[in-house]
């Protein structure tokens, strides 16, 4: 009698089983999945094209994707080579949209046919850029800029936006002893913080700051997505800093002497679909805490506008504004890209 | 406060009094059971004066019933399901009191009661069910565990939530959404064993009644179902007692008199602990490591008739759960591989627990100011809490002394509740029953803490310390809950009965009021002998939530209050139905409803589900849900085999237009189930064997799953490989089937009670429905191309197949 437990205690302990349900979900079915990026401020695209099968990514080389705008123009995008940078087949193409622009993209490969439409949406403006010089908080000495971007909604829809910012060298380059010049340009991303900005952390979970354990890691903001929810139909101030670094750079690829430089600092704010907006809202997501689903993680869904397939194309369209630096508050730079002005 | 109640109260009375009809007068008292002299709830009254649809009443939660009849030679006839109906004649000519005792039968027996009752077929209510005491007592569960919630599991437009637990999700509604009350006092947590029971011990249970439909207007708080649960009074006349030997958990009751018809008591209590498996457990787990786990359910109450005018009821609820976890870990060696090295011997020890419960305590009077004004005030404590915490010792003895490091790491987060309500039940017509009353809860959220306490003992002697702390840091948040409520149910002629009502409520929380109007109507119509019809809207609000993972419900879920920014969930629910009781000892029901549910939270895509709650309105979403379904509900009351079937058709969906989940479209709530059978049935075989089985299907709830591996351009221009889900509860599980069956024989004992045997099985046909599921790939090579196909596979696991269970209890 003293062990008659033990039947019903192992019985509990080793009758839980494990057993498999078959998914149905079609294990391993190929599908065509596409992604590009179009936007106004540039004129070369391309579309990345992969087979997506259940646990892997294949190369999609061989396809004819085209570009149709407006329903006449047809582009036909060409392969590229290899990329290491994407882990997918390149196809590219040139193409100036502006906004209002309908653009489909398909992919045809063998049997499998995939496509995507787009609009390109009217911008939502810049009105003004001022700036503002404060010292970074905890650096001494060092320099930080506020933008304080003005924008204008536009009214009667939601309007979707995201800002970013970039770093403009100007130069004019002595080319030859006659005194002939050459305009050369660099441009290039540039980081900033938006985090105390309300508009752009609109929405956003606790994230960095927060006394949270795992604070940290929530998904950010790292795209500065946001909506016009809290201006909706009027103007706004976004608010960013930069530290003054950011705007500056004195490498140029020639060795021709420096006549004359200028440093700009590039607001970009592109507008964009809500189906966009929320896409870049699911990639912070997955940025967060990988790009797998965790057990303790809220799945994210992933938006697809892509017909007979998945993936997603965006299309963007800019409005910027450039803020000259001044000359004044540009740091010396090093003395090995010091330009060579012939009077040292 | 006493003097304006009074004042109030005599003012009712004098309207009352001048309200009656003249020829009429009014009899009251309590009914009550003779063994026992507990009070009975919903027994009926009925004027036998040949009428067609005769008049009657019905007691209230407290045994009391009032009813205002024509003067003169009477016959009324006194009755409740399982009891003998008795008859009384007598000559009526001036209010009079009557207190009835009725002897229990031991066949169930059809008590037909046509007047104001609160809950079944007969009342104005739709969707209110009294779940049948003597179901949830033989009803056969897992482990052979009677359970209240599992009984109402089984009734129609209520599912279960993970396979055989104590969730409850009501007409499309959450599990946050369903006030519970234990003696009009609300249970935050309700279950045991992370659901496998519930905490209501049936022993200490008299009645248990759902709404889910018309509610009544004297219930606020939640949007999807009310559940209310009245405790024994204990035992009058003597002292009687049980106590049950399971296979996980040991009872005991006891109740009696502490002076004869003035003063009883009820005590019961519960408990399970790992320690009988220990041997079992050690040999299952890695050396050194050792788990174990605890329940217990403590219910107490003492009944206290003052007088005939007042009675008192001190009632009391402590409940735990505890899972423990050691570790223990010694090693011995040198800190340098070569020999030479100093010698050290380290130790390491964790204790890690997670425990949660409730608390509570309340005090009620009862007060009758007349015959037809009834008053029940009741101040009560409630509290709710978590607390996770791991201890952890490491030392390390070397020559030159010893090194400690420890750490102490608590989380904890709960809620309480202080409160004082009063009720009346007004007679000022015969026609009419007014109910009003008001409320007000004072509520503390404690928000969910995380402290470290890391402190260090070098071996110089030297020792450092240090205290982190994450989450929230405010010792609470606190709401002010006020309603205020009056409903009238009222016979309109011979067939229709209208029941308006009107719950008003403000909450007050971070120095912002939310006011509240509730509108209430039901209505029902008696066709002909047995069919009737019924209507009825419901305005709910809600101004607390769960915040719990769409993935898995556990203990540490959150209690967080309505704040300025998450505002509070409604609900408009319309319902209609049609009925029919004329068939002796049979009850028919058809019932179809829509619910429009608002501001339901819900935590945002991508979330991290634990100890992320400072800011935690920033990362849960407010939106929309609707619920829809049919109800179709036949049982048998009286007779040797009683029981009933059930099936809904229901379908329940949410959206969240921010986008911030499922792109802002609508999704599947995750116990979205399209079918739901059940089917209970109890037979006395004999005298002293009764037989009972119940099968329940579902149709399979939603998952998500990503059913593809895609890649995510980022605007910087990055491509990443992704697992693609399209949308959220994107796939469906398989249905859940099983049966279950009972067999319990009693054995009287000439002197000293009744020992009873119960064999029950669970899942008699071993049917693997899913606890959890998760997904793994595997790769498996064509016999063909011999190349691999990689598969998805999901994986269920199954923790309650077949488990035959036995029990004893003894009853004396």
């Amino acid at each position: 009698m003293k062990k008659a437990w033990i039947p019903f205690a192992a019985l509990f302990l080793l009758a839980a089983c494990e057993e498999e349900i078959d998914l149905q979900i079609g294990n391993d079915a190929p599908v065509l999945l596409m992604n590009a990026q179009l936007r106004t401020d540039d004129t070369l695209h391309a579309v990345v094209l992969n087979r997506s099968l259940l646990s892997r990514l294949e190369l999609l080389d061989g396809a004819n994707v085209t570009v149709t705008v407006n329903g006449t123009e047809r582009i036909a995008a060409t392969p590229r080579e290899k990329n290491g940078y994407y882990n997918g087949s390149l196809y590219c193409f040139r193409a100036d949209f502006k906004a209002g622009d309908h653009v489909r993209i398909d992919a045809v490969h063998g049997e499998e046919h995939a496509f995507a439409e787009v609009d390109f949406p009217e911008p939502v403006t810049i009105v003004s850029v001022d700036t503002v010089r404060t010292e970074m908080p905890g650096y001494y000495g060092y320099w930080s800029y506020q933008f304080r971007t003005r924008i204008r909604d536009i009214a009667g829809i939601d309007n979707y936006c995201r800002v970013t910012m970039e770093r403009l060298a100007a130069y004019e380059l002595e080319t030859g002893d006659a005194g002939e010049r050459m305009h050369w340009e660099d441009q290039e991303r540039t980081g900033f913080d938006a985090s105390s900005d309300p508009i752009i952390s609109d929405g956003i979970m606790a994230s960095s700051g927060s006394d949270d354990l795992f604070g940290d890691l929530m998904p950010g903001n790292a795209y500065c997505a946001f909506t016009d929810r809290l201006f909706r139909d009027g103007d706004c101030t976004l608010r960013v800093e930069a530290p003054l670094g950011s705007f500056v750079s004195y490498y140029t690829p020639f060795s021709y002497p420096v006549r004359e430089r200028h440093f700009y600092a590039v607001v970009k704010l592109y507008t964009m679909s809500l189906y966009q907006y929320r896409y870049l809202r699911a990639i912070d997501n997955f940025e967060a805490f990988g790009y797998e689903m965790s057990f303790l993680v809220e799945p994210t869904s992933l938006p697809s506008n892509v017909k007979g397939g998945i993936g997603f194309v965006s299309a963007e369209t800019c409005a910027e504004a450039r803020i000259l630096m001044p000359a004044s508050l540009i740091p010396d730079e090093p003395r090995y890209y010091r330009p060579v002005t012939g009077e040292e | 406060m006493r003097k304006w109640i009074c004042a109030g109260a005599a003012l009712l009375a004098v309207l009352s009094a001048a309200a009656q009809p003249r020829g009429t007068a009014t009899v009251s008292g309590y009914i009550t059971d003779l063994s026992s002299s507990e009070t009975l709830i919903g027994a009926g009254v009925l004027l036998d004066n040949g009428a067609r649809v005769p008049v009657g009443a019905v007691t209230n939660p407290y045994g009391y019933y009032t009813l205002t009849i024509p003067k003169g030679d009477v016959r009324l006839q006194f009755s409740y399901v399982g009891y003998e109906s008795q008859m009384r004649r007598f000559s009526l000519q001036r209010d009079t009191v009557i207190n009835i005792t009725l002897a229990p039968s031991e066949v169930l027996s059809e008590s037909r009661i046509v007047a104001s009752k609160d809950a079944g077929i007969q009342s104005t209510y739709l969707g209110a069910i009294e779940v049948p005491l003597a179901q949830i007592q033989n009803t056969p569960v897992i482990f052979g565990e009677a359970d209240v919630l599992k009984a109402i599991q089984m009734m129609p437009g209520v599912q279960g939530g993970t396979e055989g637990t104590a969730g409850l999700y009501v007409r499309g509604g959450g599990p946050d959404e369903n006030l519970i009350l234990m003696d009009g006092v609300p249970i935050y947590n309700v279950d045991h064993m992370l659901g496998l029971f519930s905490v209501f011990q049936p022993e200490a249970v008299k009645k248990v009644t759902l709404y889910k439909g018309s509610f009544p207007a004297r219930y606020g708080g939640r949007v999807s179902s009310i559940i209310d649960i009245r405790t024994n009074d204990g035992n009058m006349k003597e002292t009687h007692g049980s106590f049950g030997l399971g296979v996980v958990s040991q009872k005991f009751h006891l109740e009696g008199p502490i002076l004869k018809d003035k003063l009883s008591y009820s005590l019961s209590a519960r408990g399970m602990h790992t320690a009988i498996f220990a041997p079992v457990i050690k040999a299952l787990m890695p050396k050194g490591e050792y788990a174990n786990y605890f329940f217990y359910d403590l219910t107490g109450k003492l009944s206290w008739r003052l007088s005939d005018n007042d009675r008192f009821f001190l009632g009391a609820y402590s409940g735990r759960d505890k899972f423990g976890l050691h570790f223990d870990d010694a090693a011995e060696g040198h800190t340098s591989s070569l020999e030479g090295g100093d010698p050290y011997r380290s130790t390491n020890r964790s204790d890690m627990d997670l425990h949660w419960g409730n608390d509570v305590a309340s005090l009620r009077w009862n007060h009758l100011f007349s015959n037809r004004l009834f008053a029940n005030t009741t101040v009560s404590f409630n509290r709710y809490k978590m607390h996770m915490g791991s201890v952890t010792l490491d030392r390390t003895v070397m020559e030159k002394g010893t090194r400690t490091v420890s750490y102490d790491i608590g989380y904890r987060s709960g809620i309480r509740d202080w409160s004082g309500k009063i009720d009346f039940d007004y007679v000022p017509m015969p026609d009419h029953l007014v109910k009003f009353g008001a409320e007000y809860i004072y509520h503390t959220f404690i928000p969910e803490t995380l402290t470290i306490l890391d402190s260090e003992t070098d071996y110089d002697g030297v020792t450092r310390n240090d205290h982190l702390e994450f989450g929230n840091t405010k010792k609470g948040y606190y709401g002010h809950d006020i309603s205020l409520y009056v409903e009238d149910d009222i016979s309109v002629g011979d067939r229709l009965s209208v029941n308006p009502g009107v719950h008003m409520a403000l909450f007050l929380t971070d120095g912002k009021p939310y006011w509240g109007f509730q509108p209430r109507l039901s209505a029902k119509y008696a066709f002909f002998d047995g069919f009737s019809c019924k209507a009825g809207y419901a305005r709910m609000a809600q101004y607390v939530h769960l915040l719990c993972s769409a993935q898995v419900s556990l203990p540490i879920d959150l209690w967080v209050p309505i704040t300025r920014d998450i505002r509070p969930v409604t609900s408009d629910q319309y319902s209609a139905g049609f009925y029919y009781d004329g068939l002796k000892g049979w009850e028919f029901s058809v019932e179809g409803y829509y619910k429009d549910m608002r501001n339901i939270l819900e935590y945002k895509d991508g979330t991290l589900v634990i100890a992320s709650s400072k800011d935690w309105e920033k990362n849960v979403e407010m939106g929309q849900g609707r619920a829809m379904g049919v109800e179709f509900f036949a049982q048998k009351t009286a007779g040797k085999l009683t029981g009933w079937l059930a099936y809904t058709l229901a379908k329940s969906e949410r959206r969240f237009p921010d986008g911030t989940i499922n792109m802002g479209e609508w999704f599947p709530y995750k116990y979205d189930r399209r079918h739901s059978v059940d089917l209970s049935v109890n037979y006395a075989i004999t005298r002293n064997i009764e037989a009972n089985a119940t099968w329940s299907f579902a149709s399979g709830g939603t998952t998500t799953l990503y059913t593809r591996t895609t890649a995510v351009l980022d605007p910087e221009g990055s491509l990443e490989e992704a697992d693609f889900v399209a949308h959220r509860n994107n796939y469906r599980l398989p249905p859940s089937h099983r049966l279950n069956l009972g067999i319990s024989f009693h054995h009287p004992h000439r002197r000293w009670g009744e020992g009873i045997w119960n064999l029950s099985v669970y899942n008699v046909y071993n049917r693997m429905n899913p606890n959890f599921v998760y997904l793994r790939y595997e790769s498996v090579r064509d016999p063909e191309t011999r190349e691999f196909e990689t598969h998805l596979i999901m994986s269920k696991i199954t923790l309650l197949p077949i488990l035959p269970a036995i029990s004893y209890t003894f009853k004396f």
